[in-house]
């Protein structure tokens, strides 16, 4: 692993967005908040919010498409079945990922049939490393500093096979570093990348054989990085909720000084997540009021409500309702509908259920080392969700020794004036990947 | 994937005032779409009247609270809630009231990162026994 360099960069490879932070390398032991650099991987001149860069890819006639972009050409071609590729965090995960890789892109992500999965995954990496380095250039402190180490945030739940997956992604950050590389600003350009292009620098760093360095570190880890850093008082056992988009990942943490152990038996992974919850919101909507509505009118209405679900659930989750106009109509989804809805009622439960497990095992496990208290976290984009507050609200009442830590730390309140806020949850896991000593890592940046 | 040498130490300088500006950047960016749409909607509800401008002022009310929500501002209580009177966060609606203990929110206190904004206008609350 390098250590030439004084900082750390993180990369949070996103469902939805990808993000990535720096922080200095002894900020584990000297914190200074006012140290640690969210990425503007988006550019300075970013149109909506720079931190954060859309997890896309769009084949479109003859060029490939990153990012927001790729979305917004997405959504354009979804009437004719067109879509992008998103989730790649998820087919990261699969167990034979070499297989899944080298399947060829569906038909609707690539009509020309010319990309497979590992190409498009490659190609979204290169415009990813890309952003970074653009984003470290208009840095006014990063840009003249050394960036020793490189992290990547992941799942706990892909470690059944962690060291075969972790190759794999090294691999893949390989090529797209060399692809980076040969591309440069091209994969910056507004318009796309030409599938010449595309096609050579894919050619030139097909099996090149070789591994970045990076480490990996677990996202529950890196949760507890940032809710943990900096307090003079911090509980040595903490229990993570991380709802993402596509899973529900619960972890247990136990901490001993600077280095940190994961509870294997308390680690529980939910299919249920924030997809989950839109869907069940987006019938909802469309049960309230849209029996009347022509099916291609439903698909529009579908795709709308889709698009807008961040601030739907915002909304219903702070106000107790969302207000919805669509063409001459309006939709009101209420908060009480959602919470008696089954599929909704079974994910609470099962959460709850799999959250009372981990903190079970936790609480077991802090008796034996005569640990006095347990902290709980709840961290991701469904962690607003009434249920969840309540659910950890409640374990902190039934045992004087369960603490609620809050998603957004008080550092990150007070350092930026409230700035942070509102952009910290999104940017939490690359923050505390960048923050966490190395002995938090899964594995090292020299494995 | 070493960069260049590193030529400066964190002790150097703050850069704080940068990235702030930065975040608060993307934080309006963010805020910006729920503003425009509850002024378009406000001025649209200025001509309404029945059904049509309770839907219409339920979503200028919807979009203020978005785009307030992404300046990281934060409603303290809601009319009606019973609360202690603290005079940092609330004000009085009558001036010639003595500081009472208890008091009645009739508009909530708006804060950000523990910063009160706007006190919230409230009024003594009725003694115990005198409804």
């Amino acid at each position: 692993m390098s250590r030439a360099g004084d900082w750390t960069l993180c990369v949070d490879f996103g469902t939805a967005f990808s993000k990535a932070a720096a922080a200095p390398s002894e900020a584990w032991v000297r914190f200074d908040p006012e140290w640690v650099r969210p990425l503007m991987l988006g550019g300075a001149d970013a149109a909506h919010n720079a931190f954060l860069l859309e997890s896309a890819v769009f084949v479109g006639d003859d060029r490939v498409l990153f990012g927001g972009r790729a979305a917004a050409a997405a959504r354009a071609g979804a009437q004719s079945g067109r879509a992008a590729l998103r989730s790649f965090k998820t087919l990261l995960s699969v167990s034979d990922l070499d297989r899944a890789l080298n399947t060829a892109a569906p038909a609707a992500v690539d009509p020309h049939r010319m990309f497979t999965l590992r190409d498009l995954v490659t190609l979204y990496l290169a415009y990813l490393l890309a952003s970074i380095e653009r984003a470290i250039n208009e840095d006014d402190v990063l840009s003249d500093r050394e960036i020793g180490e490189r992290r990547y945030a992941a799942p706990a739940w892909r470690s059944g096979d962690s060291a075969g997956l972790h190759n794999a992604v090294l691999a893949l950050f390989a090529e797209a570093e060399i692809m980076r590389g040969k591309l440069g600003k091209k994969l910056l350009d507004p318009a796309g990348l030409s599938f010449p292009h595309a096609e050579k620098a894919l050619a030139a760093a097909s099996g090149a054989g070789v591994r970045a360095e990076m480490g990996l570190i677990f996202e529950a880890s890196a949760a507890a990085s940032y809710a943990a850093i900096g307090l003079e008082r911090s509980a040595a056992h903490m229990v993570v909720v991380d709802i993402g988009a596509g899973t529900t990942d619960i972890a247990a943490l136990h901490r001993s000084g600077a280095r940190v152990r994961e509870l294997p038996r308390a680690r529980v992974t939910l299919r249920q997540a924030g997809d989950f919850v839109d869907h069940v919101i987006a019938n909802l909507a469309l049960a309230g009021g849209a029996g009347s509505l022509s099916p291609e009118e439903k698909t529009a209405l579908w795709n709308l409500i889709i698009a807008q679900m961040v601030d739907i659930k915002e909304s219903m989750f702070y106000d107790g309702r969302a207000v919805l106009r669509h063409r001459n109509r309006t939709y009101v989804i209420q908060r009480s509908a959602l919470e008696r809805d089954s599929l909704y009622r079974d994910f609470a439960a099962n959460l709850t259920h799999a959250f009372d497990h981990s903190l079970q095992i936790a609480r077991r496990h802090a008796r034996r080392e005569g640990r006095g208290e347990i902290q709980v976290i709840a961290v991701g984009g469904g962690s607003s969700a009434p249920f969840v507050r309540e659910m950890l609200s409640r374990a902190a009442a039934k045992g004087q020794a369960v603490a609620q830590r809050p998603s957004t730390p008080e550092w990150a309140q007070t350092v930026f004036e409230g700035n942070l806020a509102p952009v910290f949850p999104q940017l939490a896991i690359a923050i505390g990947g960048a923050l966490a000593p190395p002995d938090m890592l899964a594995v090292g940046g020299d494995a | 994937m070493a960069r260049k040498a590193a030529r400066k130490t964190p002790q150097d300088g703050s850069p704080k005032q940068g990235l702030s500006d930065a975040l608060a950047a993307a934080a309006w960016r963010e805020a910006d779409a729920a503003l425009a749409q509850a002024w378009a909607d406000f001025a649209e509800m200025e001509n309404a009247s029945g059904a049509k401008r309770a839907v219409l002022l339920a979503l200028v009310g919807q979009s203020i609270a978005r785009a307030a929500r992404r300046r990281g501002l934060t409603c303290i209580g809601a009319p009606g809630d019973q609360v202690r009177f603290d005079p940092q966060r609330h004000v009085l609606v009558r001036s010639d009231e003595t500081a009472p203990d208890q008091v009645r929110v009739l508009a909530p206190a708006i804060e950000r990162g523990g910063e009160v904004l706007v006190k919230g206008r409230v009024n003594p609350a009725p003694k115990r026994g005198s409804g």
